[in-house]
């Protein structure tokens, strides 16, 4: 085998690489679907359940909502769950804008946490829109957090949320149910949720 | 597994414009759209106009921060942000862009160095799928190293 020297044929700034696809390595994505609910009909709740399978990939999870009023003229707005917990363990902090005023609140404790603000009149053709962050969902020492920004321009609102569910299980399975008018109400056909995973 | 979101263009201004237009958004592979823009302005403080393939029909509601006082308002203008001299950030997302059967709807947030920070949503009265986006001044140019990047996501 012959020796040569990598200085002498003008090669200064050499790395070795042990594999064939050096400088084509595969990124690993941070931002992941993982599972997609479009309705066919309408429905009164919709929910993502084994979450704890998605606790050893990803740190957050991230929900993109869009859905259009399935109650006659009235606006729909949407409340959740965290494993089904019904007891009044959340609390929601919002900040509403209606188009004429801003408007800052909080819950007491309640057996839901604000998705959306609250709705008015819209149409069949008029969607809402909701991205929601819920953070380090699978903790075990920490209580869960959200936080929403969300808008019905149909009606004329938008809303930034954040929510506290007080328990420091993991985050198994998520709950979203339809409300209008204060009663519990229907997602129209066609509404989409899409949940998505975020490595940490 | 892929990443959800997947950037489709970006431009980076080597010379001042009026406007920029995305066209030849796919239809498919993708549900919703993320526009991501950072700009400034040649001609001070004005209004951003977006128009969704060429056509006009965009309201919006607002939230807003102005530091000592805070507004809503409702805007029938074919407005998203508000750019000055120093510049804009703006993220906005597009829901369900390419259905045929809906209004489009969307969120942004956006702010103004040393003018505001605001949310809004909006709305394109409309059911065709946006084929193309284009973004303008009404006056004056969008400045040289001013930044749009459209990506889609997967849903």
């Amino acid at each position: 085998m012959g020796v040569y020297s990598l200085t002498r044929s003008g090669i200064t700034n050499w790395v070795k690489y042990s594999t064939m696809s050096a400088g084509n390595e595969f990124v690993q994505p941070d931002y992941e679907l993982i599972s997609t609910i479009i309705l066919d009909s309408s429905a009164a709740s919709v929910t993502f359940t084994g979450l704890a399978t998605s606790a050893a990939a990803y740190k957050h999870l991230q929900l993109r909502m869009t859905y259009t009023s399935n109650a006659g003229g009235n606006g729909t707005y949407v409340r959740g769950q965290f494993n089904g917990d019904s007891a009044s363990n959340y609390i929601s902090h919002y900040l509403y804008g209606q188009g004429s005023s801003v408007i800052s609140g909080a819950s007491t404790p309640q057996p839901t946490m604000l998705f959306t603000a609250i709705s008015g009149t819209t149409s069949s053709i008029q969607a809402d829109s909701v991205i929601a962050d819920i953070l380090d969902f699978s903790s075990t020492s920490k209580n869960k957090t959200s936080r929403v920004f969300a808008g019905g321009p149909g009606y004329g609102s938008v809303c930034l949320i954040s929510n506290a569910w007080f328990s420091t299980a993991p985050v198994t399975s998520f709950t979203l149910m339809a409300f209008s008018q204060g009663s519990t109400s229907t997602f129209g056909a066609g509404a989409r949720f899409s949940l998505y995973g975020l490595k940490g | 597994m892929p990443d959800a979101m997947v950037a489709l263009q970006n431009i980076t201004l080597t010379g001042a414009t009026s406007s920029v237009t995305f066209s030849n958004i796919p239809a498919t592979g993708f549900k919703d759209l993320r526009l991501i823009y950072c700009v400034s302005s040649s001609s001070g403080n004005q209004d951003v106009g977006i128009q969704f393939n060429g056509l006009n029909g965009t309201n919006y509601v607002y939230m807003a921060g102005f530091g000592t006082s805070t507004g809503s308002g409702n805007v029938a203008a074919n407005t998203l942000g508000y750019v000055n001299s120093a510049g804009l950030i703006n993220y906005t997302d597009i829901f369900n862009y390419s259905s045929t059967t809906e209004h489009k709807s969307g969120l942004q947030r956006y702010g103004a160095s040393g003018l505001f920070s605001a949310s809004s949503a909006f709305r394109w009265a409309n059911n065709a799928a946006i084929s193309s986006i284009r973004l303008y001044l009404g006056t004056g140019t969008f400045a040289v190293g001013s930044t749009f990047t459209l990506y889609g996501i997967v849903g």
